[in-house]
């Protein structure tokens, strides 16, 4: 782009904008579509490549009890993302063609980000250096204490409960936790009522869902057994909808419902025995009498949801994952659910709140 | 009386019959297109700086919550679907395509195709904030899994899970926003592409609405991991 000299020197256009060479456009490179195209397809590769390393690592988790260092994890992930950002920018941005500036500019401003973050970091990260007592979680704000709906609790604890309080008043819920549980017993005695091999499984109170479904496994010809899993079933996604607060207006038609559904399924398949066992839980489910309530089988039904809640959410069985880093700091030790029904003021952390400071100290 | 040189041709009677693009003239303080064409490209990546900046606050937020709060991490991040995210982040990357493509069109003079990528670069866009709101937003919220003083969800456990879905609703919503903004803006240059505006000797409209939604891409792709993999 030489200015072809001082021959063509030109005051009013000194720096040779108009000179030949100068015209328009010409040093703006057009990306081609193989390029592009060929971009995508990386991009896309890295996007499968991340999601497959973060499902293997739980994967390998849960079948070999490998347990991974959590850097592991954030560095593979974290290296992925910064590799399809750096392609996105050069390629699909166009960094790599055009005016350095323009990556002078991003480079500096991610220098900023990164001074922003260390910073935050040393102070935050370091209060307990050198004194002791500046260690340990900021509380205000963000466990709750200030907000008037929680009661002086933490929010978690509040959320619990009112939602406890809730399980035992609003009618709708009641009936249908109570239906579950009638639904419970259904499956339980229609077992009962099966010829000697199957009472051999035996199974101890509320692991009954589990002992059905083994021996609906097992001993598939059993009428009983069939019909047991089947009403056991139709309890489960009673309890599901619950833990996923989806509607439900009337708990004992749907269960009525259901088990009809499900009855004639089974006449269908040829298990007519089995189809006439459901059937008449079906009815037993619109005209029964519902169990006796109390507050301890509330706070053992909202276990169950809970439980229900936290194996089919997510990653799913995340909470028996290891976190090298989560023992340090936090108080998991009561993350069981006798630790979540205990609503009484003895929750988590509540000698922490209730000092209602700006920030106050837990020991571990 | 001597005659200044002009940067500009008059503009010529005959030519009224060419494309908007061929006439764009630049304005009267550049020296030139290309002049023009850098400096407003310059001036679009220091907004840029200032947008990734405005992310940081959110990003600082999530890295040092999650140093001092790593139950309260993984209990959330663990309550959410990666299939989602996975899906989102696909459609972003399709739509981030499209958007270089119609790029490449109107430099090519491809009118039909340009639009056509613009237009899907829109749908996809809406697509995104369709499938955040209807499956993640939604459920979440009904479930009480809402950030600070609004949480709601009985069965959490760490104390801290509140502040989770505060980073979490800051960060997504946040996000959502901006894929609405680029969406508006990539329409309004579908309007100006009907009249013809954009072509081979000027693109500029086009270009810096890419930008803005490779940005927007930008964000997603470590807003992604962080959110929804790391465990």
């Amino acid at each position: 782009m030489s200015h072809q000299a001082a021959t063509s020197f030109n005051e009013l256009d000194p720096h040779g904008y108009e000179q030949p060479g100068h015209g328009q456009h010409h040093s703006h490179p057009i990306v081609g579509p193989f390029t592009l195209r060929s971009i995508l397809a990386l991009l896309l590769v890295f996007t499968v490549l991340t999601v497959g390393q973060a499902q293997a690592e739980l994967w390998l988790t849960g079948a070999f009890e490998i347990a991974f260092p959590l850097w592991v994890n954030i560095v593979v992930v974290m290296g992925i993302a910064t590799v399809k950002a750096v392609l996105v920018m050069a390629f699909f941005m166009q960094l790599r063609y055009d005016n350095p500036i323009n990556t002078i500019i991003m480079a500096f401003c991610f220098f900023a980000m990164s001074l922003f973050l260390g910073f935050t970091a040393m102070d935050l990260l370091t209060r307990g250096r050198v004194t002791e007592f500046k260690n340990g979680p900021v509380v205000a704000g963000g466990t709750g204490a200030g907000v008037p709906s929680a009661n002086g609790q933490p929010l978690v604890t509040a959320a619990r409960t009112r939602y406890l309080e809730k399980f035992l008043a609003d009618p709708v819920l009641v009936e249908a936790r109570l239906t579950a549980r009638m639904l419970d017993d259904a499956a339980r005695s229609t077992l009962a009522a099966a010829p000697g091999a199957l009472q051999a499984h035996g199974h101890d109170e509320g692991s009954s869902a589990h002992a059905d479904s083994r021996a609906g496994h097992d001993e598939a010809a059993v009428p009983e057994a069939l019909a047991a899993a089947a009403i056991t079933s139709v309890a489960s996604e009673i309890r599901h909808k619950l833990a996923y607060r989806q509607s439900l207006p009337s708990p004992r038609l749907f269960a009525a419902k259901s088990l009809a559904d499900k009855a004639a399924s089974l006449v269908a398949d040829g298990h007519a025995a089995a189809g006439a066992l459901v059937s008449t839980a079906a009815a037993d489910a619109a005209n029964g009498r519902l169990p006796a309530d109390s507050k301890e089988l509330a706070a053992h039904d909202f276990e169950m949801l809970a439980a229900e809640a936290h194996a089919t959410s997510g990653h799913g069985g995340h909470a028996d994952h290891g976190h090298t880093a989560s023992d340090k700091n936090t108080t998991r030790g009561k993350s069981g659910l006798s630790g979540a029904l205990d609503t009484t003021a003895d929750g988590h952390h509540d000698d922490a709140h209730s000092e209602g400071g700006h920030t106050s100290v837990e020991k571990h | 009386m001597t005659t200044l040189p002009t940067s500009q041709s008059l503009p010529d009677l005959h030519e009224k019959k060419k494309p908007l693009w061929s006439r764009y003239v630049h304005g009267h303080h550049w020296r030139s297109q290309t002049e023009e064409f850098d400096g407003l490209k310059l001036g679009f990546w220091l907004f840029l700086t200032t947008e990734v900046l405005l992310f940081a606050g959110i990003f600082c937020a999530y890295c040092l919550f999650r140093a001092m709060y790593p139950g309260a991490w993984a209990e959330g991040s663990g309550s959410l679907n990666w299939q989602w995210g996975a899906l989102n982040t696909i459609v972003l990357l399709l739509s981030s395509y499209t958007m270089a493509a119609a790029i490449y069109c109107f430099q090519t003079d491809q009118q039909k195709r340009g639009r056509m990528n613009l237009l899907i670069t829109i749908i996809s866009g809406a697509a995104f904030v369709a499938i955040k709101l209807v499956f993640e937003y939604y459920p979440k919220w009904t479930m009480g899994k809402r950030p600070g003083s609004l949480f709601d969800y009985p069965f959490a456990t760490d104390p801290h899970v509140p502040l989770w879905w505060s980073v979490y609703y800051c960060g997504t919503a946040l996000h959502a926003l901006h894929v609405i903004i680029g969406m508006i803006l990539i329409a309004r240059v579908y309007v100006k592409s009907l009249k013809g505006q954009y072509g081979p000797t000027y693109y500029t409209g086009v270009e810096v609405a890419g930008l803005y939604w490779h940005l927007v891409d930008l964000i997603w792709i470590f807003l992604f991991p962080l959110l929804y993999l790391i465990h």
